[in-house]
């Protein structure tokens, strides 16, 4: 009790905060200005919103210049190079998804101002992930990303499907919250902290605790679910074909880099002494992800559908890592952010040609690509480079991504980890058979019905395009530039 | 060799001239047909003056050595720099890159096949050409992977948009078998990377293929170098194409565009051979003495395999795809031995096969483009309704089947002698029974190639085209064959002209192999 | 695992005393049903109409009204407990918060959120006459695109 009375005022860094901030800011007035303006000031939201997320970019970059590392709240928050990286790769993504959203949500007619506010506090959640260091914060910025998006993704909800989108995703996420919050308590009762550190040291000295496996356990499950690792990603590719493409596009990139954030912290600091327990969990995980996401993306004949399946794969191809985590934790969080930063750009590009076909086919069926090449051969490029990208194909930009995880794996050395590599060599083939089909039909095939009016593409889809294309060639040419990032990262990840 | 102004661009302009004009072709409406095809053969013929500089300039009594280095940082990260240079080894296959791609743009000018779209063929042709002229100069594994790659999808589109009726099918294995290839083969990299160590123990961590040819190996121990030559062999192996990952050449050939199936006769499958000499044996040369009698036996399986492959065909253009197989069957042969002959003898089959095949190719496609079938049945009085093809298509037959005096004869005839003797470590019984079998397989491309000839230009023309007026060589296809019908013919007489230039790298990496073997 | 002991011997009690509850009024209440023991139960008062089978929409919105100020409260009680430790600090961060959940509350009366009079159309329809069918992604048939009215009328389902 005597702890309790004797308060003192928090010290808190204003400007370490002002990202968060200023996004709140922002999102709070996107909704003074409807409430105001009402449907006058429609046309005005995704500008507004899009400054909001290039405003709160700039604390990011003074902090980043700034370098020295901020800790808050007991360490519970942190603002180091790993965090700030991660900041703006979220708004960076986010401002990317707002270009992508502005005209379906206008021609769609849905509403405006919600929408982008929800955008807006879902990225909220994500600067914040980046930043948390200690259960609570994690689970608080996991929420905070979470249940915005779950009402996105019933965003069109005159229809039936992306209702079910929305409910599923909804569902789904819940339970995993009740699963991992389950797995935090037993964490937390045994570590007597919910700081990551703290953890660290407790559970590291509890070898043979059944009840430490167990709370590690649904800990990782709960994220797995997030990240839509198999066997828990059933809900993924309904999510993302019934949602909105542009929120698919965010699901897909924004909200699984976040949770592969948490994981990042999590095993690799709270969990750094159990690599018993998280090694084989990985590696297991990891495999099935791979394997099984790219062999249903085989069988897909909707295109986003087929980008979901491919994402729960990339998916996999992300947690690589994480299962030789204590082998090789350098390398292994460089691959694992290199491979975020890279993917981000890659998928969202794919995503962005996808909305910008479907203006003219009105479908996402991938017949309804045939014959692209002849009439729109710009969009048709574009595809193939994003393509080519998730397939790992040099000079695209993806072939770094697989590269830093076969890097991780051979430094970490071994025969599991040898063994994985083959698994994602293999994988790397697979994946290109169905990539290669949309190519095929890009490339190979008559338009159907021979309707080869062009392709209208907008002021904003030409930009979320160009952005795309730009990075992802450039983190093919010049990796070094994504690397410089990973590396950072990891400075500040396990330094901490 | 300090390298000074305009030599340190030579290199990296041959590389990326070609790409360039891609980017200047792309930027040119489809209307302006002929500037863009102006635009697209003049930066390929620029990097071939730039070829033709690089050839004079290069000091051949150096030729063992790297000259036009460039080393510049490129990903300090992962510690991998922009190196490219040029020694006796990658000067030949440069400049057979450099020629083929313009002699190709030339004979696609009026040609280019369904459905059109020369813009299109030309920027992938150009970008194509980038990514082989840089594999043959990287002196940095991830360069050299990246230009490797580079190859893929420009290779995977003529196949695809312009191929014949199966060309899907084609087109993705010849792409999904690569891929599995190049991804085991990047492991590997990674594994030398890894692993590497200098004499003195200490970890090199290093992409530097000059500096990992010098350590060659110490340090890795024999069971670690079988893997990871295992992987390199995956990747490069299936480049090769050898038996068994074979069998997306055939369809590969047969379904490309004419000049689809000269690039990749010519000079891709080259990419594989040339890993092999460049990469795989001198960086790990105790994993390329135990692999040796194994890719030795999987080379004479594939020249018996292929010649009678090429017996059972009744498609003119499968046929020469399967000839191919026989062909890079000799040259493997060759390296299996680990002989400066056998070495030096793959090296000049690499060319020359290049050439030769390159050529029969030509004579396919537009023997195709006449009649508009391949089928061997249907074809026949070639010499009479056309004779001056005729001619050429026996010539570069008695060529490719190892006649005496022209190129193809100095490919086999060495590498099937240096097997009689292979080098140090090999066992003498096992290559010993492999010549025996390849000297079979010359016998069996005589057959093959000399049957082929008499169906298709002896005799009659057949019933079915005797009324037609088959159109002789003309202008384009004169100036595209020409240059290989030349070299054919001078490799042929005066083969010293590429066995001096190779002999110094080539008995370098031999030395090597050999100190290791003694060392055992 | 001693110490879990009392929790589970307390579930199984619990789990007990239902069943019993259950099958000794089964066994031992007498059954007499009568028409108004049968009807449903509304403070006594006869029924007048046939029972909704659902609720207006707008009780959903009434509700969520409840939650936020709920939360508001779970909040504000503990503050008001240590508002002397607390001090101006604590007021500061009090009245910010307030201040944001204020906002939501006018935004659900801008919204016409707390409108309770007839069914009126929505200020910003969520589908308009003009999308057609085909102008989402996917084709997505006619589900849920029929009329406005469908949409606007949902309070008058009652």
């Amino acid at each position: 009790m005597e702890a309790l009375l004797a308060f003192s005022r928090p010290a808190l860094d204003w400007h370490a905060l002002a990202p968060e901030l200023t996004l709140l800011a922002f999102g709070t007035l996107i909704t003074v200005v409807d409430i105001i303006w009402d449907d006058r000031s429609k046309q005005a939201m995704p500008t507004l919103a899009g400054i909001g997320l290039l405003a709160t970019l700039l604390p990011v970059i003074t902090l980043a210049l700034d370098g020295t590392d901020r800790t808050m709240f007991g360490g519970a928050y942190v603002i180091d190079d790993f965090s700030l990286v991660l900041k703006a790769l979220f708004l960076i993504s986010g401002y990317v998804v707002i270009l992508m959203s502005v005209d379906y949500i206008r021609d769609g007619d849905y509403y405006e101002n919600e929408y982008y506010t929800l955008m807006l506090t879902s990225l909220l959640g994500m600067v914040m992930m980046s930043s948390s260091r200690d259960l609570i914060s994690v689970f608080v910025a996991l929420e905070l990303l979470s249940i915005p998006a779950y009402m996105l993704a019933a965003w069109r909800k005159g229809g039936a499907r992306s209702n079910e989108a929305g409910l599923k995703y909804y569902l789904m996420g819940v339970f995993a919250s009740a699963v991992m919050l389950y797995g935090m308590s037993l964490v937390y009762g045994l570590a007597g902290s919910t700081a990551f550190g703290a953890i660290a040291e407790e559970l590291g000295s509890l070898d043979s605790s059944p009840v430490a496996i167990l709370g590690i356990l649904f800990i990782l499950i709960g994220f797995a679910f997030k990240v839509s690792a198999v066997p828990f990603h059933t809900w993924a590719p309904d999510t993302y074909e019934g949602a909105p493409t542009p929120v698919t596009a965010f699901l897909a990139v924004a909200s699984k880099t976040a949770g592969m954030v948490a994981l990042i912290q999590l095993v690799f600091v709270a969990f750094a002494g159990r690599d018993d327990v998280v090694q084989p969990f990985f590696w297991l995980i990891a495999a099935l992800t791979m394997t099984i996401g790219n062999l249903i993306a085989l069988r897909q004949t909707n295109i986003v559908r087929l980008l979901a399946y491919s994402g729960v794969a990339q998916g996999g191809f992300m947690l690589v890592p994480f299962a030789v985590a204590a082998d090789a934790p350098a390398r292994a969080v460089e691959a694992v952010v290199i491979y975020m930063a890279i993917y981000a750009f890659m998928n969202l590009g794919a995503f962005t040609v996808v909305l910008a076909v479907a203006r003219k086919t009105r479908s996402g069926e991938i017949d309804s690509y045939g014959g692209l090449f002849q009439y729109a051969p710009g969009l048709a490029v574009a595809m193939t480079i994003f393509l080519a990208a998730l397939a790992g194909i040099p000079p695209a930009g993806g072939w770094f991504a697989k590269f830093g995880l076969f890097r991780a794996l051979l430094d970490a050395g071994g025969g599991w980890a040898a063994g994985l590599g083959v698994v994602v060599a293999v994988n790397t083939v697979i994946a290109f058979a169905y990539y290669a089909r949309i190519l095929g039909q890009m490339w190979f095939q008559p338009a159907p019905d021979g309707d080869e009016r062009p392709v209208v593409m907008t002021g904003s889809l030409k930009a979320a395009l160009a952005m795309t294309i730009i990075a992802t060639m450039a983190f093919g040419i010049l990796p070094g530039l994504v690397g410089h990032f990973g590396e950072v990262s990891v400075l500040s990840a396990l330094g901490g | 060799m300090e390298v000074t102004g305009f030599d340190t661009w030579v290199l990296s302009l041959a590389v990326f001239l070609p790409l360039v004009g891609a980017l200047i072709v792309m930027l040119i409406p489809k209307a302006y047909e002929t500037e863009l095809k102006l635009v697209a053969l003049g930066s390929s013929l620029i990097a071939l003056v730039v070829g033709a500089y690089i050839a004079i300039q290069f000091d051949y009594g150096a030729a063992g050595e790297l000259q036009f280095v460039v080393d510049k940082g490129w990903i300090d990260v992962i510690n991998s720099r922009y190196i490219v240079g040029l020694d006796g080894l990658s000067l030949p296959l440069l400049l057979l890159s450099l020629v083929v791609v313009p002699l190709c743009l030339i004979y696609s000018w009026n040609h280019i096949p369904d459905p059109g779209n020369p813009k299109a063929f030309f920027v992938l042709l150009l970008i194509l050409s980038t990514g082989m002229n840089g594999s043959f100069v990287s002196q940095d594994m991830i360069l050299f992977f990246v230009f490797f790659e580079v190859v893929l999808l420009p290779m995977y589109f003529l196949i695809g948009v312009w191929g014949g009726e199966d060309r899907r099918y084609a087109s993705l294995k010849f792409f999904l078998y690569t891929l599995f290839g190049s991804a085991l083969m990047i492991i590997s990299f990674l594994a030398l990377f890894f692993l590497s160590k200098d004499a003195s123990g200490q970890l090199l961590q290093t992409f530097d293929m000059r500096v990992l040819t010098d350590v060659a190996g110490v340090g890795i121990i024999k069971s670690t170098q079988v893997w990871i030559f295992a992987g390199l062999f995956m990747g490069f192996g299936i480049k090769v194409p050898m038996f068994p990952f074979h069998t997306w050449l055939p369809d590969a050939h047969t379904q490309a565009p004419t000049v689809g199936s000269v690039i990749l006769a010519a000079v891709l499958l080259k990419l594989g051979t040339y890993g092999f000499i460049r990469i795989a044996i001198p960086f790990l040369p105790e994993g390329a003495i135990a692999w040796a009698p194994w890719i030795g036996l999987l080379a004479v399986i594939g020249i018996i395999y292929g010649a009678l492959g090429c017996l059972a065909q009744k498609d003119m253009k499968r046929l020469i795809a399967f000839s191919s197989v026989a062909h890079m069957g000799f040259v493997m042969l060759g390296i299996a031995t680990l002989t400066d002959f056998g070495i030096n003898a793959a090296v000049f089959g690499m060319v020359a096969h290049g050439l030769i095949t390159g050529m029969l190719f030509f004579v396919a496609g537009s023997i195709k483009e006449r009649y508009h079938t391949l089928e061997i049945a249907r074809l026949g009085g070639l010499l009479k309704s056309a004779p001056r093809m005729g001619w050429i298509l026996g010539f570069a037959s008695m060529a490719s089947l190892g006649l005496p005096g022209l190129a193809g004869f100095w490919g086999e005839f060495p590498a099937i002698l240096s097997a009689y003797n292979p080098g140090a470590g090999l066992s003498e019984e096992v290559f010993r029974v492999y010549m025996v079998i390849a000297a079979i397989g010359t016998v069996l491309a005589a057959g093959y190639l000399l049957w082929l000839y008499q169906r298709t230009a002896f005799g009659e023309p057949t019933e079915e085209f005797a009324e037609q007026k088959i159109a002789d060589v003309n202008r384009d296809e004169w100036i595209a064959w020409m240059p290989f019908l030349i070299g054919i013919v001078l490799f042929g007489v005066w083969p010293n002209l590429i066995f001096n230039v190779t002999d110094d790298v080539v008995s370098g990496i031999t030395a090597s192999v050999e100190a290791i073997a003694a060392g055992n | 695992m001693e110490q879990y002991l009392p929790v589970l011997t307390l579930g199984v009690l619990g789990v007990l005393f239902v069943l019993l509850s259950i099958v000794a009024s089964r066994l031992l209440a007498p059954e007499r049903a009568t028409v108004a023991k049968r009807s449903a139960y509304e403070c006594g008062v006869t029924e007048q109409v046939a029972i909704p089978e659902r609720f207006p929409v707008k009780f959903y919105l009434v509700a969520m009204l409840f939650i936020m100020f709920d939360i508001e409260i779970v909040f504000l009680y503990p503050w008001a407990v240590a508002n002397d430790e607390l001090g101006l600090f604590g007021l500061v961060a009090m009245t910010i918060f307030a201040g944001i959940f204020f906002l939501s509350f006018v935004y659900e009366l801008a919204k016409g959120g707390l409108n309770w009079g007839p069914g009126r159309q929505l200020i910003t329809p969520a589908t308009s006459p003009e999308r057609t069918t085909t102008s989402t992604i996917r084709k997505v048939g006619l589900e849920g695109r029929i009329e406005i009215e469908t949409a606007a009328d949902d309070s008058e389902a009652a």
